[in-house]
Order: structure tokens, then C-alpha cells, then sequence
């Protein structure tokens, strides 16, 4: 694929891998193809779209913004590892679902990639908090204002 | 949508980043918030990208009694936290919050944007109006840039083949310093259209320093020194937003090629008043 | 349980998959040995092809195969299907053939082992081109003396005619109080679902049928399609719509990219993969909207409009799409909207220009017609000094007027009869929601403090529901768990969850027991796919009606079960009972035990196996009609426009499930408040395109929104054996008519007359103040 590899390090998910990626390589790609976690999305491969939000060492950040490479060493979490074992929705996904918070469901991932990093740094995010969240994300079905009923839920309001 | 092939190398030293970076095609990449895209369009076909993130010392905020230095590979998330910034420095902290959105913050660096020098973008606004200064290193040896110097044109910087910045420095404000910052766009993250960005020293009813500048009317950030010092000289009591947009509108109408200030040139005014008030408001 | 399980707003089915990322759209299916494909489109707007050389590229690492326009020289064209009869089939071939005709056309395509090498050789392939002139603006294409002729073989631009005539428009005009005559401008934006398009194909099914992949609304179409272009039986191809991120009438239209997979996967034998970028996107998928409509209104003394007539251009860009003629269509049929207007006379031009094809999108041509209807309705009101919503009163179609046949037709869809609705009663309802009243008064308050505020209303009627038929299939099997095979293809609209209400009710049996499966040509043997606010109301008949007739087939195969005559069963939480007799039942898994193939036919029975099959054709349109208010502020020194409050009654039948139509209103709304305010595509001297993906064309985020109010009213079709009407597009459709009207009307006491959709973005909305002020200057 490329002139180039590397041998790099990550943990994705809580396991930790070992893998030989081309340097050109895209963490997105990387996620999607080469590990097959296709839950994290490609909306637009240029950064404001948001569905391809994972978090990176506990922040979020943009998978198509990131060479494989750079994130040699990183723990990445992707919407694959959200719910329980069990297929029991994690309670973020629970308040998507009981707000119709999502239509055709491709932006989704990233926004609740987005709502975990938040909700572990700031349990009862205010109302400016949810909406700095939401400036990164584009949502082309809901109208998004059931999104932030959602993350009002989640907050302990409405 | 995927980048043309490169050589690829995360050098755990910075003369090392340096010898490779003499290299001709070599281009650093901090946060690849802006490269990154580039690549992926194919706008951008760099033969080697030199990842400056193993480097030591390249990380943090330090202070001494005049100034602060941000290292370059020094977050937008990580400025914005910084509790020293905040108090010598606020207007980079408010100037940040305009700054794309949390994941882009995350990644992404002061000194990468400024070196970008996207005319939309918010940072070099800021740096031109805190008078910051660029220190910029190349294996054969180091000099230093002012902001209002570092900037030539759209995309286009001062910087020169091989050389990186190692350090922003910005002249601290007096304890108390307050900022604003006025920007109109399409919608929320989405690039100005207009901005101003603003920070003052006051005492005693006084503004003692009034740091302001205009983005978006230029190709390069424009400092509005004439604003500043109508502020600095204004006596006590004056209506400080009003004043300013009344220099401001002097400033637009004496603008060689004033036309092509386009939309920005015509809200500037109002900006600058909206920008002033709202320092006002938080001093 | 069960019972009225319809009309209620029951969380989705599909929500736990896309939740947890287990959903597959096309991007996620990865196949053996799988290829991909790199397109390499036109850089030029409109030239000559003087050479394609490939011999670099096919050197490339990892190239297996390169075509260009002379290797797919014997396909048929692209079909349009809404093509008139005296139409210019102005068809779009699967790779440009010595000519390319917009930005984006597709000249070759290079697959490879992975998409980088795809994209690596793409680079290499040196196309030579002639330029020729481009056409861009829409008057000028259409005028006798266009800068160029798209098509030399034509002699003209103009692909399409559709007129409309109803009573004596001439005589109206003739005896008119007043006149008004206004041209509106409408501008060029995109569906841009967050999902691209995309294709899988796959050639290695056993006896070398063809699967294809797609990012589709319509799979059922597309198969048919794929045959024809190929010439291949349909039986050969299966068309596969596996999750879709989104369509809104941008996959609602068969695209190049659909055959040209198929060709490469079948003269390789392996499986070819192609994803959309998104710069890609915004030239290589159908645009949106743009036209000029020339609009005259003849007014009586008191206010009542007699007569208007149009005189309408679309741009569709460089060929005729899919559905190309629909946009021009819809508006010029729909264009009175819920008022009576007895004469009516419309030309509507479609015109090619240089330019990305243009067709459907959310709305169709309803948006456009609502906008320039009810900016001319607020104008009139005006100009005469009545009030808007007294105006709007005097000229509307009362409910005791309806049915009414308007004369007009739509193109595939057939005549406009508005079938039900109570139109006053729905504006009734909004400006009480809106506290319209309340509103004014605090609008003069705002003026009088120098606020530039403005409220607009927008009441519209809009074709849901066509035809021309949808299947459903429901099957009980001997678990007792009920499986639906539907004809719709949805991608968001939460189409399973609506027709799982719809048959769960009819059997009485919980909803999480139905399981509705949909989008595979090789699983649902033929449908017509979700598009023009059709799927739930259509195929939600059609499996309802199947859901009824396994159920009276399940009360027949009770009978023998419990030796009971069939009039003595009745059907109680999914049992059939003898009446009177407690504890004698039988359950619908052992019902369908008793029918399947390994028992003897059950008495009076013709058929194994509880499952039964209906198609629900469709006698015609339904229509529905809501009433949408929203209050603007602009901000007098940027031009900043800001949508403060929103309200919506909408009235679109029987509603299956008020949390998908709510959620249905408020996505169309945001997409209404987008095109407005912020989307568009521009085009430069050159023909090309000022867009090149979400960094310069804006969606609205959450932060643009305003607080919706959403009120439904219920007037079922008769068209429908359930009363369901369609309920996709109307957010869309009125949200243009009333953010247009409410710009228009804060602008109003600055001198500003607002004829077009903007974009009103601060730098145009400054202009329109300045040029105001410089007219009242002069
Ligand atoms: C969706 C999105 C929204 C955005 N919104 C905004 C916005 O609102 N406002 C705004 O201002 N920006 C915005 N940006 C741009 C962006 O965030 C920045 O320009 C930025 O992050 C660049 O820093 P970086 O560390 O990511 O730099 P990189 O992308 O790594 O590099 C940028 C350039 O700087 C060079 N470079 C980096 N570090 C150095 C160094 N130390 N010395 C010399 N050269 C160096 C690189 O070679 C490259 O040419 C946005 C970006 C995205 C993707
Ligand atoms: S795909 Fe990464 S931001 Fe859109
Ligand atoms: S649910 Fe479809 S894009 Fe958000």
C-alpha cells in the first residue's frame, strides 16, 4: 500500500494489539479495515463531520484525523466497546434510544464516543457543556433536538 | 480521500527532528488537525512528515516575571486549561473557544495554526494583537519572529524550509486583564467571516493597555492601533464600545483598497464595539 | 397488549443495532478477495475529450483494471423515468464518451488492490481536453442564444416541457383588480446525507449472478435499471440496500457508479468496492432545488387571488437524472397549495446546464413552490393592506370543498385531487400554538427598540404516499414469531418500527415478536423502494392487509384446531378463543405448526404455511398539509439571521407513530432552516464548483436550531385502507416557506423585498441592507 510501515503499539478497547501498519495509514482505516470495528463511521474524512469521533487516551478525537501511527502507544475506545457484554445498552445508548435521539444512525457512534468522554470527565455536564459537545458533531436526519433532550437526560435534567 | 504515500519518522530528538527536516519535502506534523485533511485531499503531498511528538520539552506552558511560553506541540484543550494563560493571557483562552470544535481541540496546536495561517483563523489574531513572539529553530541556528512580521499572507508565514517553532511567547498582561472576543460566521464551527479579538489592562476607570486586532479584512491579522490608543487615552467614563467602533469605522474608511475589506470591513465597526464591551463586561 | 398499539410512539427496533455499532451500510462490507475503485472524474465543466492515455496508471502498483467511456461504449445510457414523451433524452452515459458536460463526470475508473493504490493510479491517468463554452446561468441556457448547446443534437437546452392549465387564466387576468408579478430565485444546495454512497459489487454467486451493494432508497429499482443498462435478466442480479446513512432523495436516483462496479467485478471475477468521498459527494451525487420562477398573481377587490400563472426554469445540470423532471413538475402542480386560485396556467422549463445533474430532494418541488406561493401571499397581503393570515383565509380550500380536483398532474405520480385535510383548521391550530398574537404585539415592541424581527407563516398541501404499489409479506412460522417482507427500503425513517406496530396490532401480539426485513431484491421479490414520503404509509398498508389476511387464515386453521366454527372464534392477544368458552385456545405458534408442509393441507384451506402476501395499490395521491410559523431576528450589524422560535401542526393522516413523525418534522426542518441560511453550492466563471466538502458547504449543527413546537391533527385518506398519509417531507417544505417569510417580512420596514431562498447568510443578508439603502438613497 505503501512504501512505508510501521510496527506499532495500541490498545483498542481494553486489548492491547501489536500491528504493522503502512505509515499513510489512517486510524479510521485502521479501525475499519484492518480491525473491523466499522462502528465508527467516515462522514467526511476531513474533520467536521464528527462520526468518526473515538476517544484517545480518554479524549475525543477525530479518527480520520489520525495516522495510524500517531496513535502508536494510545488506549482508543470505539462504539464497539460502549455496551455490556451482554448486548445490554450502556445507559447513554438507553437515552439516545428512548429520545429518538437517532434516524438512519451513521452519526451516532461518534456523538456517544463524544457523550462518554464527557460524561466521565463532567457526570452532570451543563447545559454550555453539552452544547460545546455538540458543536462537533453534524447529524443530517433528527433535527438534533432530540439529541439534546438526550444529553439533558443523561445531565439529570428535563 | 487518502493521503499520497510519504516517509514517515517520530524522531526522539530535536536535532534529529532538525537534520531530518533539512531534508527537502520534509514538513513537521504536531497535530495534524490541518495537515492531516490535506494530505487526505491530496492538497498536500509532503515526501517525508517528521512527527514532532516524541520530542522532550517540546510540551508545556512556562512562565517568567514578563512572559509565557507555550510550547508548540501545546494543545488548544491544554492552553485552554491553563489556569496561567487564563489570568496573564486571557484573550488566547477566549480566542480558543472559537477554535473548531472539542476532538479538533484536543488534537490540534497553537503553533501548528498559526504556522497554517488560515485568514479565518482565530490564533494569529491573537498572537498579532498580544504582540507574541516566535521562536523558530533550524539546525543552523535559531532566530526570533514577531507575530506581525510572521505572517505574509494567506497560508503564507515567514517561516523557511526546515525551521520549526519551538516556543510562542506572549508578553503577560497585568494581573486583572480581561478579553473579548466578537466573531460572526455562517453557523457555530464554521470559519469567521469577520473577528476581533481584544484584551485590556485597566485601573482606575483607565484603560493602561488595550490590545486589539482584526481578523478576516486581510489577508494577515490587522492590529488596530489606532482603536488601541483611542481606548488608552480615553478619560474615565467614556463609553469605551462606542468609542472604539467610531476608530474603527476611521480605520475601515482609510484602508487603501478598502473594498476588498468586503463584508468584514462592514461589520468591523460593530465588532470591535461588541468585542470592547464584552472585555468590559468581564473586567 | 397489542391493541392500539398504533398511534403510539413505541421506541424502535432498529435503534439497539445502530446503537451498538453493529449496523452494516455499505462501507462495512468487506468481501473475499475484494477490489477497489477509484474514480477519475472531469476537471472540466464542459469539453471535448481529445485523449485518455492509462498506461502509466494500469503500471501502477496493484492495478488490476482500468475503464474508460470507450470500454462501456455498447451500455445503454442512464434511464430517467419521468421523462414526457416530447422530452430531449438527454441521458447521462456511465462514462463520459468524448465529451464531458460538468465538473465530476466520470471519465474512468481504476481499481486496484486497496484504495490507496485506487487512488494512487487515478493521479496517473492523463485525460486531454478541448474546453468549450460552458452555460451556466439558467436564463441564458434557456434562451434562443445560449453561449453553448449541451447537446448540438437537440438544438436547444431545454430537455423539457411541463405545462399546466387550469380554467381561463387569460380572462382572469384580464379582469383583475390588481396584478403582482414576482421572480424568484432559488438557489443550488444538496440532500448530503452524513452517509456518501457507495457500492459493493460482487460477481462470484453461484452461476455468476451479480450481487450488488448500494447506498440506495430504491434497490428494486435499481435492479430493474442494472438489467436494462446491462442487458441482463433481472433474475440475475440481486441489489442489496444494506443500512443506508440517509437519503432524502440523493439515493433515490440510479448512478454510474452502480454499473461501472458491476462491469470491472464481473471482467475480474472478483468482488469491487467503491465509498464516496465527500468532496467527491458534493460533484458526483445529484444537487438540489435551483430554479427561477417567474410568477404573475391576478387579485380581485377583496383579496381573492383569481388567477397566477408561472413561468418556471430548472437547472438540472448536464443530463437528465432518474427523476429529473419531478422538481419542475411538483412545483409547477403544487404551486397554489391550499388555495383554491380557479385559473392556473404554468410552463416549466427543464433546462440543462453545465452543471452536477440536478433532481429530488426532500420536498421535491414542493419547497420551492411553497416559498415563492407564500412570499407572493404575504406580498399581496401587504400591497393591499389586509391582513396575512385574513388573506391566506379568504383564498383557502375549506374542508367542505374537499375533495377537489386542481387540475393540475403530476409526472409518474398522476392527478392533483386533494383527497382530505382541513387547511384553516390547521392554521387555526399553529397560531395558537405559535401565540401568533402574542407575537405580533411583541414583535412591534422589538421594532420599536430598533429589532429587526420578522414571522412568517407557511401553509402548504404536498403529495405523500404515491403509487404506483408496495408489497408486504407476512409469515408466521412455528415459533410463533412473525416475519414482515416489505417493499419499502428505509434508511432512518424507522419504517420496521411503524409496520411492526401495524401488524403487531392486527394480530394482537407484541411488537419485539415481529421481525421486518427489507432492502434485499433476493429476499423481498419485488417493491418499489422509500422515497416521496411513501414508506409507511404504503408498504405499512400493505403489510397490515397481509397481517389481516394471515390472521383470517389463522381463524380458519383455529377451527379445525378447536372443532369449532369459524364465526365462534374470536382473535384475543394473539390466540384464537372459542367465545364463551374460557381456557379453549390455541396459539399462533401452534397455528402455524398445523399449516406448514409436513402436516396435511388443514381443512378448508388452499395453501400451506400461515403466511399470506398483499400488495396495497395506490388509487391515487394522498396529500397531506401542515402549517409551520417561525420567528427570525436578524442582527442589524452582521446580518446575522437567527431562527428564534419554531411551531408546526401537521396534518398527514393517521399517524402510526407520533415519535417518528415528530422526528421526521423536525429532521426536515433543520434541513429547510440549512438551505436557507447557509447551503450552497456556488459555481465559478469556469463551471466549477466552490464546494468541496462539509469545511465549506454547512449543515446546521444543534447550536442553529430553535425550540420546535410540533402539533398534529388527523384527517385520514380515504386512499388509504388505514388512513395513513406520508409524513418524510413536509418539515422540509414548510420550513423554507416560513424562515423565507419570516426574513422577508423582518426586512420589510427596512425597505428589503426578499424574492428567493437566499442563502441568507450575514454577507448577503448585508447586501440586501445596503442595496435597500442605496434605493432609498437615490
Ligand atoms: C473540522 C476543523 C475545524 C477547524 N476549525 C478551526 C477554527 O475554527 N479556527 C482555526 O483557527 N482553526 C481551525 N481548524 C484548523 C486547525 O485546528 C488548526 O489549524 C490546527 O490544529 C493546526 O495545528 P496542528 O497541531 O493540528 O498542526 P498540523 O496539522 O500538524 O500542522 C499544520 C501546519 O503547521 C506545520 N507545523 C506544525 N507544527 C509546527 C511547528 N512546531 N513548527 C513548524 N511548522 C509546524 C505543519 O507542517 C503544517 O504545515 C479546524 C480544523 C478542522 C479539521
Ligand atoms: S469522518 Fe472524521 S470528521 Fe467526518
Ligand atoms: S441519525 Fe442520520 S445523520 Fe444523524
Amino acid at each position: 500500500m505503501s512504501r512505508d510501515t510501521r510496527e506499532i503499539t495500541v490498545t483498542v478497547n481494553g486489548a492491547p494489539k501489536r500491528l504493522t501498519v503502512p505509515v499513510r495509514l489512517l486510524l479510521s482505516d485502521l479501525l475499519r479495515d484492518v480491525l473491523g470495528l466499522t462502528g465508527t463511521h467516515v462522514g467526511c474524512g476531513q474533520g467536521p463531520c464528527g462520526s468518526c469521533t473515538v476517544l484517545a487516551d480518554g479524549g475525543t478525537v477525530r479518527s480520520c484525523l489520525m495516522l495510524a501511527v500517531q496513535a502508536d502507544g494510545m488506549e482508543i475506545e470505539t462504539i464497539e466497546g460502549v455496551a455490556a457484554g451482554d448486548g445490554a445498552l450502556h445507559r447513554i445508548q438507553e437515552a439516545f434510544r428512548e429520545h429518538h435521539a437517532l434516524q438512519c444512525g451513521f452519526c451516532t457512534p461518534g456523538i456517544v464516543m463524544a457523550t462518554v468522554g464527557l460524561l466521565r470527565r463532567s457526570p452532570h455536564p451543563s447545559a454550555d457543556e453539552r452544547a460545546e459537545l455538540m458543536e462537533g458533531h453534524l447529524c443530517r436526519c433528527t433535527g438534533y433536538r432530540n439529541i439534546d433532550a438526550a444529553l439533558a437526560a443523561l445531565a439529570g435534567e428535563g | 480521500m487518502k493521503p499520497a504515500p510519504f516517509d514517515y519518522e517520530s524522531p526522539a530528538t530535536l536535532d534529529e527532528a532538525l537534520a531530518l527536516l533539512d531534508r527537502p519535502g520534509a514538513c513537521p506534523l504536531a497535530g495534524g488537525q490541518s495537515l492531516i485533511p490535506s494530505l487526505s485531499t491530496r492538497r498536500m503531498r509532503p515526501d517525508l512528515l517528521v512527527d514532532l511528538r516524541r520530542i522532550p520539552n517540546l510540551r508545556g506552558i512556562d512562565a517568567d516575571a514578563h512572559s509565557l511560553r507555550i510550547g508548540p506541540l501545546v494543545t488548544f484543550a491544554e492552553a485552554a486549561a491553563s489556569s496561567e494563560l487564563r489570568s496573564a493571557c486571557p484573550l488566547v483562552v477566549e480566542a480558543i473557544r472559537h477554535v473548531g470544535s472539542p476532538a479538533i481541540r484536543n488534537r490540534g496546536t497553537l503553533a501548528g495554526n498559526l504556522v497554517w495561517a488560515d485568514p479565518a483563523s482565530e490564533l494569529p489574531l491573537v498572537a498579532v494583537a498580544l504582540r507574541a513572539v516566535l521562536t523558530l529553530r533550524h539546525r543552523d541556528g535559531v532566530r526570533e519572529v514577531e507575530a506581525a512580521d510572521f505572517f505574509l499572507g494567506a497560508f503564507e508565514t515567514a517561516i523557511r524550509p526546515g525551521e520549526i517553532v519551538i516556543s510562542i511567547r506572549i508578553p503577560k498582561g497585568a494581573t486583572g486583564a480581561r478579553a473579548g472576543f466578537a466573531e460572526v460566521s455562517l453557523r457555530r464551527n464554521a470559519p469567521a467571516l469577520a473577528a476581533v479579538a481584544v484584551q485590556i489592562e485597566a485601573a482606575d476607570g483607565r484603560v493602561r493597555a488595550a490590545r486589539i486586532a482584526a481578523g478576516s479584512l486581510q489577508p494577515t491579522p490587522m492590529r488596530l492601533a489606532s482603536v488601541e490608543a483611542a481606548l488608552e487615552a480615553a478619560e474615565p467614563g467614556t463609553d469605551l464600545p462606542a468609542l472604539g467602533a467610531l476608530a474603527a469605522g476611521q480605520t475601515i474608511a482609510g484602508l487603501a483598497g478598502q473594498s476588498t475589506a468586503g463584508y468584514a470591513g462592514t461589520v468591523l465597526p460593530a465588532l470591535v464595539g461588541r468585542a470592547i464591551a464584552s472585555t468590559l463586561a468581564a473586567l | 397488549m397489542a391493541v392500539g398499539l398504533v398511534g403510539t410512539p413505541v421506541r424502535r427496533l432498529e435503534d439497539h443495532r445502530l446503537l451498538t455499532g453493529k449496523a452494516c451500510y455499505v462501507a462495512d462490507i468487506v468481501l473475499p478477495h475484494m477490489l477497489h475503485m477509484a474514480v477519475v472524474r472531469s476537471t472540466r465543466a464542459h469539453a471535448e475529450i481529445m485523449d485518455i492515455r492509462t498506461a502509466a496508471a494500469l503500471a501502477a502498483p496493484g492495478v488490476r483494471l482500468i475503464l474508460t467511456g470507450e470500454d462501456v461504449r455498447d451500455l445503454g445510457p442512464l434511464p430517467c423515468i419521468d421523462l414526457f414523451p416530447d422530452s430531449k433524452p438527454a441521458l447521462h452515459r456511465v462514462l463520459a464518451l468524448d465529451k464531458v458536460r460538468y465538473v465530476g463526470e466520470p471519465v474512468a475508473v481504476v481499481i486496484a488492490d486497496d484504495v490507496y493504490a485506487a487512488e494512487d493510479a487515478a493521479e496517473l491517468v492523463e485525460i486531454y481536453y478541448r474546453d468549450l463554452p460552458v452555460v451556466l446561468d439558467l436564463e441564458e441556457a434557456a434562451s434562443d442564444a445560449p453561449p453553448a448547446l449541451l447537446y448540438p443534437e437537440f438544438g436547444t437546452n431545454v430537455a423539457n416541457i411541463c405545462r399546466q392549465e387550469v380554467g381561463d387564466p387569460d380572462a382572469a387576468f384580464a379582469g383583475a383588480a390588481h396584478v403582482f408579478e414576482e421572480t424568484f430565485r432559488i438557489h443550488r444546495y444538496a440532500a448530503a446525507p452524513m452517509e456518501t454512497r457507495g457500492v459493493v459489487a460482487d460477481p462470484t454467486a453461484q452461476g455468476g449472478r451479480i450481487t450488488l451493494h448500494t447506498s440506495t432508497q430504491f434497490p428494486h429499482l435499481v435492479r430493474a435499471f442494472l438489467g436494462g443498462v446491462l442487458g441482463i435478466p433481472e433474475s440475475e442480479i440481486r441489489v442489496v440496500a444494506p443500512d443506508v446513512g440517509g437519503g432524502f432523495g440523493a439515493k433515490c436516483e440510479f448512478y454510474p457508479e452502480e454499473v461501472v462496479s458491476v462491469v470491472a467485478a464481473r471482467r475480474l471475477g472478483r468482488p469491487v468496492r467503491w465509498i464516496e468521498g465527500r468532496q467527491e459527494h458534493f460533484v458526483a451525487t445529484t444537487h438540489a432545488r435551483e430554479q427561477v420562477h417567474a410568477m404573475r398573481a391576478a387579485v380581485d377587490a377583496d383579496g381573492v387571488v383569481t388567477a397566477v400563472t408561472l413561468k418556471s426554469l430548472t437547472s438540472n445540470g448536464a443530463a437528465m437524472f432518474t427523476l429529473a423532471t419531478t422538481p419542475a413538475s411538483i412545483s409547477s402542480a403544487m404551486l397554489r397549495g391550499p388555495y383554491r386560485i380557479p385559473n392556473y396556467r404554468a410552463e416549466s422549463l427543464s433546462v440543462l446546464t453545465s452543471k452536477t445533474p440536478l433532481a429530488v430532494y426532500r420536498g421535491a418541488g414542493h419547497p420551492q413552490a411553497v416559498l415563492c406561493m407564500e412570499l407572493m401571499m404575504d406580498r399581496i397581503a401587504r400591497d393591499l393592506g389586509i391582513d396575512r393570515i385574513d388573506l391566506r383565509r379568504r383564498n383557502m380550500l375549506t374542508k367542505q370543498e374537499l375533495p377537489s380536483d386542481r387540475g393540475t398532474a403530476i409526472v409518474l405520480a398522476g392527478k392533483v385531487v386533494y383527497d382530505s385535510g382541513d387547511y384553516p383548521g390547521c392554521l387555526d391550530r399553529v397560531l395558537e400554538l405559535a401565540g401568533w398574537d402574542d407575537r405580533l404585539r411583541r414583535q412591534a415592541e422589538a421594532r420599536a427598540q430598533g429589532r429587526i424581527v420578522g414571522l412568517g407563516v407557511a401553509c402548504f398541501v404536498e403529495e405523500t404516499a404515491i403509487g404506483p404499489y408496495e408489497t408486504g409479506h407476512v409469515r408466521v412460522d412455528g415459533s410463533g414469531k412473525v416475519t414482515v417482507l416489505t417493499g419499502a427500503s428505509p434508511h432512518g425513517q424507522g419504517t420496521a418500527t411503524a409496520i411492526a406496530q401495524l401488524v403487531a396490532e392486527e394480530l394482537q401480539i407484541p411488537f419485539t415478536d415481529v421481525t421486518v426485513r427489507h432492502g434485499d431484491t433476493d429476499v423481498v421479490a419485488d417493491g418499489v423502494g422509500t422515497f416521496a414520503s411513501r414508506g409507511g404509509a404504503i408498504a405499512g398498508a400493505a403489510a397490515r392487509l397481509a397481517a389481516h389476511k394471515v390472521r383470517e387464515k389463522a381463524v380458519l386453521i383455529a377451527s379445525e384446531l378447536l372443532e369449532a366454527a369459524a364465526v365462534d372464534i374470536e382473535w384475543v392477544d394473539g390466540r384464537a378463543a372459542i367465545v364463551g368458552v374460557p381456557g379453549r385456545s390455541v396459539t399462533l405458534a401452534e397455528i402455524a405448526r398445523r399449516a406448514t408442509a409436513w402436516n396435511s393441507l388443514p381443512t378448508g384451506l388452499s395453501s400451506f404455511n400461515l403466511d399470506e402476501v398483499a400488495h396495497h395499490q395506490v388509487p391515487g395521491i394522498s396529500f397531506a398539509n401542515a402549517a409551520h410559523v417561525a420567528e427570525v431576528e436578524i442582527d442589524r450589524d452582521t446580518g446575522t439571521v437567527r431562527v428564534l422560535d419554531y411551531a408546526v401542526v401537521h396534518d398527514s393522516g393517521r399517524i402510526i407513530n407520533p415519535m417518528i413523525v415528530e422526528g421526521q418534522v423536525h429532521g426536515g426542518i433543520a434541513q429547510g432552516l440549512g438551505g436557507l441560511l447557509m447551503e450552497e453550492i456556488a459555481y465559478d466563471a469556469a463551471g466549477r464548483p466552490l464546494v468541496s466538502g462539509f469545511q465549506d458547504y454547512f449543515l446546521p449543527t444543534s447550536a442553529e436550531m430553535p425550540e420546535i413546537r410540533t402539533g398534529f391533527m388527523e384527517s385520514p385518506t380515504p386512499l388509504n385502507p388505514y388512513g395513513m398519509k406520508g409524513a418524510g417531507e413536509g418539515g422540509t417544505t414548510g420550513a423554507v416557506g416560513a424562515i423565507a417569510g419570516a426574513v422577508a417580512d423582518a426586512l420589510v420596514p427596512l425597505g428589503v423585498r426578499v424574492a428567493g431562498d437566499g442563502p441568507f447568510t450575514p454577507p448577503a443578508v448585508m447586501a440586501l441592507l445596503a442595496a435597500a439603502r442605496k434605493g432609498a438613497g437615490a
